[in-house]
């Protein structure tokens, strides 16, 4: 007898090969539920997706990167513990006020243990309280006003100013240098030849401690560290409650690159709704006090080559623009940010620029915004600002970047008291000598990519 | 009061008020305190100015008009101090932006002490007159 008549033998192996493919596709099914159940299964299908787009457009099209990983939501750069600042009106008067000569030293802790000493000119004494003094907060390389009990929740500054790294054992020997500093410019001038005199008396003497060159330089508007101004490309937005954006700053960092700051505002609802947010049915809308209006810093950062590599988008949630800042973010609302004075909630959301879909949420968002171009950058991004750009920023930030909400509690004798040292004092001609404020967080979280979790290192 | 002794009068009360500065820039220092440094500034300042003054002062005759070279003497000495041409020598930066408000307001502080301190100041008899068995 033949093999071949054997009817047995012809599909001997058939049934193994039948069962192989079954337990393949039951592995798969398995496999893609247990993808599914796992965070990084999401991941996991993304990167499949992305690469499967790159090798079909031959890497040519728009295919959009894949999620991070819950871990590298992380964020890396340290966040700011504690803070307190000392304004010390250089003049010294508790008389008269007549302007200019204010000085801000601002001491911060970061979680990695540096301590970072910003110190700004801040304009004079008594114009500056109660409009855009008071308490000032900078949080993750960006500066946002506090201002808690401000019916904006956020007034933003940034001026002219020096910021210095010291480690906990040198940060004694740099407030000595500021302080004596300080001293010598009240006592003799910051130049000329008096002042020349006492630092070639207190030399020679051995009782001077020179302060060091800055780490970092902040510039008050233009982009005068960067490129000229002229450059500088803001229109106004056309959307409903969503104001023109505003240059603050720019803040040449220690690494070399170069941040540009810019502002705007969001009202109510119908700003939120102007950016792509869906206020309606929402729960986490509901309850919040959407008609008011938060301020968000757009920080965007530049190599020196001029390649944009990172752009964020930080709000402070205090006060009545509690509910706005919390709907912009995706944070959890929270109604004692709404009531209680004291107590804030940053929100920040940072997108590395690391492809070239990223570069264009980039350059939507910034073009939602109504900025054209920022220094030697001009905005490729074409058309009129629509309905999505800015929250496809906030999709991208959480999906591919970090996003944070950090709380803190503050104390300033000051910020509590805007009428009082504020207006009062100008009418008066009085204002205070000295400021203090301070602020403490009490507690941080990030979004891994699909929920908020403790970021322990920011939560002492 | 002859031109040597103006003359000197200004140069000490300048060096003299200049050392002052100093020492309280130095006391300022230490203590991180711009205000003390200014205040202790102008305390010092003053009262280099008075012991100076009274001590330079008795070698001046009390003769007419003596007072009124004394104040020209306080404001050639105020205008040779480094401090002043910057309007920090004294107290009105306390008041007023460092400036020619506190210049000129330094300079009628400085002049009133020095004058007042001359005031109060034992000088020698005027006009010494020769006595009878003296040759005129």
């Amino acid at each position: 007898m033949r093999g071949g008549d054997d009817p047995g033998r012809h599909e001997r192996g058939a049934a193994s090969l039948e069962t192989t493919g079954v337990t393949i596709i039951a592995a798969m099914v398995v496999l893609g539920l247990m993808m599914a159940a796992v965070p990084q299964g999401k991941v996991i299908g993304e990167t499949f997706s992305y690469w499967v787009c790159q090798v079909v457009t031959m890497g040519q099209g728009g295919c959009t990167p894949p999620s991070s990983s819950p871990d590298a939501h992380k964020p890396t750069d340290p966040c700011v513990l504690t803070q307190d600042g000392v304004e010390r009106n250089q003049k010294i008067s508790v008389i008269v006020v007549t302007a200019e000569d204010g000085r801000r030293i601002e001491i911060q802790k970061l979680s990695n243990g540096e301590y970072r000493v910003t110190v700004t000119d801040t304009g004079g004494a008594g114009a500056e309280v109660g409009v855009g003094g008071g308490l000032t907060v900078t949080v993750n390389d960006t500066k946002v006003g506090g201002s808690a009990t401000a019916q904006a929740g956020a007034s933003i500054s940034i001026r002219d100013g020096d910021v210095y790294y010291a480690d906990k054992d040198n940060i004694g020997d740099l407030m000595d240098a500021l302080l004596q500093d300080q001293v010598k410019d009240t006592v003799a001038g910051d130049s000329g030849p008096i002042r020349w005199l006492t630092d070639q008396a207190t030399d020679l003497v051995g009782v001077s401690n020179d302060l060091p060159d800055p780490d970092e330089v902040y510039a008050e508007g233009g982009i005068s560290l960067n490129a000229s101004a002229e450059a500088t490309s803001l229109t106004d937005s056309a959307s409903a409650g969503v104001s023109e954006s505003v240059l603050l700053g720019t803040r040449k960092n220690r690494d070399g690159t170069t941040t540009v700051y810019l502002k705007t505002k969001v009202s109510g609802k119908a700003g939120l709704q102007s950016l792509g947010f869906d206020t309606d049915g929402d729960p986490q809308f509901q309850g919040a006090r959407l008609e008011g209006s938060a301020e968000v810093v757009t920080a965007v950062t530049f190599d020196s080559e001029g390649n944009m590599v990172k752009v964020s988008a930080t709000a402070t949630a205090a006060g009545s623009s509690a509910g706005v800042a919390s709907a912009i973010f995706g944070g959890e609302s929270d109604p004692a940010l709404s009531n209680q004075e004291g107590k804030l909630r940053i929100y920040q959301a940072t997108l590395p620029i690391d492809s070239a879909a990223d570069q264009s949420v980039a350059n939507q968002f910034l073009l939602a915004q109504g900025v054209g171009a920022l220094g030697g950058w001009s905005n490729p991004a074409l058309g009129v600002p629509g309905m999505l750009m800015t929250q496809n920023f906030f999709q991208a930030a959480q999906s591919r970047g970090t996003v944070t909400q950090q709380d803190y509690d503050t104390s300033s004798n000051t910020v509590f008291g805007l009428d009082a040292s504020g207006k009062l004092g100008i009418e008066l001609g009085v204002s205070a000598s000295v400021q203090e404020d301070s602020m403490t967080t009490t507690g941080a979280q990030y979004w891994d990519g699909t929920q908020w979790v403790d970021w322990e290192e920011c939560s002492a | 009061m002859d031109l040597r002794l103006m003359s000197r009068l200004a140069v000490v009360l300048a060096a003299g008020a200049l050392v002052a500065w100093l020492a309280a820039l130095f006391v300022g220092l230490s203590s991180g305190s711009p205000t003390a440094a200014v205040v202790l500034r102008t305390v010092l300042t003053i009262v280099v100015l008075v012991l100076l003054t009274r001590i330079v002062m008795r070698r001046a005759y009390g003769e007419p008009g003596l007072l009124g070279r004394v104040a020209v003497t306080a404001a050639l000495a105020y205008a040779i101090s480094p401090a002043a041409w910057a309007g920090r020598a004294l107290v009105a930066q306390l008041f007023l932006d460092p400036g020619i408000a506190t210049v000129i307001l330094d300079l009628v502080l400085w002049v009133a002490v020095v004058v007042a301190a001359g005031q109060s100041a034992d000088t020698r008899t005027a006009s010494p007159t020769a006595a009878p068995y003296q040759l005129s």
